[in-house]
């Protein structure tokens, strides 16, 4: 008896992607036109997403950022599959030169449900580039709306002491949730001094309250005073420009009582080490 | 305390001791996972839902899904590639990808989540797959560590709970079957290849593959 010609044998191989690409556009032809083998070839995939469960590792903390940052630049696909009457249209994003070309195959875009290795999307190379991290940092942030009069808690040296920052390579662009909900955010160019701190969606303070912002260094540096952040407008968001950061400072930031503190007196609801 | 405005660089504040130096810098209890949500509604839904409403552009509810997904997605392409910085490069593709497909996600073919992480396991193969990374592959020692911060104990922690889960069914499939999986799967391999490696037929692989996942899922219980 001889099976294994038969194309329904490689549903295991073919779940588990180790199959050629040939193979792979075989096999999916043959799916097609065959009913039990797409229930079977589906049961598989499930198994195999445990295998990658398994293999869960913490992503990069800038991750999450970055991805976030280029959704508004990266176009939905409609739901239907007509995709010969689109042209592709790959986010143009522009490199940056901390992220080193690499070989890479030829992608052409999804014909199927799943896209087919070596054919899966125009997806370009990310938005690594850092017009798109500033364009993301603001969309992010909201500081899109920077010159709508009444988000303006950013003041004009602010304002362009950010886009000087984001501007320069090496930028880096750290955010956290705070222990209160909301986010901050640290903007930094190693061996630039300089942070420009950034937090959307912070509770508002009782009177008599500020949040201030520390460079917490090493014990030598210690904890210094960064400023008051200004109180976030509604729905808004509010930036610090701290200078005088030194190699290994944390961003810190401590609920003090109003006109701030000498030194942090409260636990900070977020620490933002900057890799400097 | 004299100060020029309302805000800004507070006068007097001078150095004092360094971070965590005295207890008092403690850092922050970790924050909630879901912490950064503006709508609680996205933490509730499963991914299915998650992703009818990333198809309609939804960030919110995209964020959910990233929460959801990316250490998978990251983790998968890590020991894949067995390269942290390919592995990053990897998946944030895979996850603007979802953004960018979520539409063509068809709950009637499969679970969100397997649908997303085949694309992630496809990513991750071609490129390893791709010129010059099979060399470096070979090269490259078995082992990776992927980690790791004092904030991501919890994850790893959740992580590791489930791989020892499936680290377990996979103890109790034939080495045979567990090593053709594991090869073909975390190594990329075509099966071609991982028959080379064993020493076995091509056919036997086949079968000791599906034979295997087959096992697996009645040890793990997946539907």
């Amino acid at each position: 008896m001889k099976l294994p010609s038969s194309p329904h044998g490689l549903a295991g191989v073919y779940a588990l992607d180790a199959v050629t690409d040939t193979e792979q556009d075989n096999f999916e032809r043959h799916l097609d036109t065959c009913q039990r083998c797409t229930q079977d070839v589906r049961g598989l995939h499930e198994i195999a997403s445990e295998l990658a469960l398994a293999a869960a590792a913490p992503p990069p903390p800038q991750l999450r950022a970055r991805v976030l940052a280029a959704l508004p630049s990266v176009e939905q696909l409609p739901a239907s599959s007509d995709l010969a009457s689109r042209p592709s249209a790959p986010v143009v994003a522009p490199e940056s030169a901390r992220r080193p070309a690499r070989p890479r195959p030829a992608h052409r875009r999804p014909a199927h449900q799943l896209p087919r290795r070596r054919r899966t999307g125009g997806l370009p190379r990310l938005a690594y580039g850092l017009a798109a991290v500033a364009t993301a940092v603001a969309v992010v942030l909201g500081l899109r709306l920077i010159s709508v009069e009444d988000q303006l808690s950013v003041s004009r040296a602010e304002q362009q002491a950010l886009t000087q920052l984001l501007n320069t390579p090496g930028v880096q662009v750290v955010v956290k949730t705070t222990s209160r909900g909301g986010q901050a955010t640290a903007v930094a160019v190693p061996g630039l001094q300089k942070v420009v701190v950034l937090t959307k969606g912070l509770p508002p303070l009782l009177a008599g309250k500020v949040y201030q912002v520390w460079l917490i260094g090493v014990k030598s540096v210690g904890i210094r005073s960064a400023g008051l952040l200004p109180p976030e407008p509604a729905g808004g968001s509010t930036t610090l420009l701290a200078s005088g950061v030194v190699k290994g400072d944390v961003v810190g930031i401590t609920v003090e009582p109003a006109g701030g503190s000498p030194q942090p007196t409260t636990t900070p609801i977020v620490l933002i080490p900057l890799k400097q | 305390m004299p100060q020029s405005s309302p805000y800004g660089p507070v006068a007097g504040s001078g150095s004092g001791p360094g971070l965590g130096s005295d207890g008092q810098f403690v850092p922050a209890q970790r924050p909630a996972k879901a912490a950064g949500f503006t709508v609680g509604a996205a933490n509730g839904m499963d991914l299915e839902q998650l992703m009818n409403r990333v198809a309609r552009g939804d960030q919110v509810a995209f964020e959910a899904v990233y929460d959801r997904l990316a250490g998978p997605i990251f983790g998968l392409a890590s020991r894949v590639l067995r390269d942290r910085f390919q592995a990053e490069e990897v998946a944030q593709e895979v996850l603007l990808e979802i953004w960018r497909s979520a539409a063509r996600f068809d709950p009637a073919r499969g679970s969100a989540q397997s649908w997303a992480l085949t694309i992630a396991h496809r990513r991750a193969v071609d490129r390893v797959r791709s010129a010059g990374a099979a060399t470096q592959r070979e090269q490259r020692s078995a082992a990776t560590s992927t980690v790791s911060s004092a904030d991501e104990v919890a994850e790893i922690v959740e992580a590791s709970l489930e791989a020892e889960r499936v680290r377990r069914c996979l103890g109790s499939l034939t080495d045979l079957q567990r090593e053709a999986i594991t090869l073909s799967y975390y190594g990329g391999y075509t099966y071609r290849e991982v028959a080379d490696r064993l020493r076995v037929a091509l056919g036997t692989i086949k079968t000791r593959v599906r034979d295997g996942l087959i096992r697996l899922r009645d040890c793990l219980g997946v539907a």
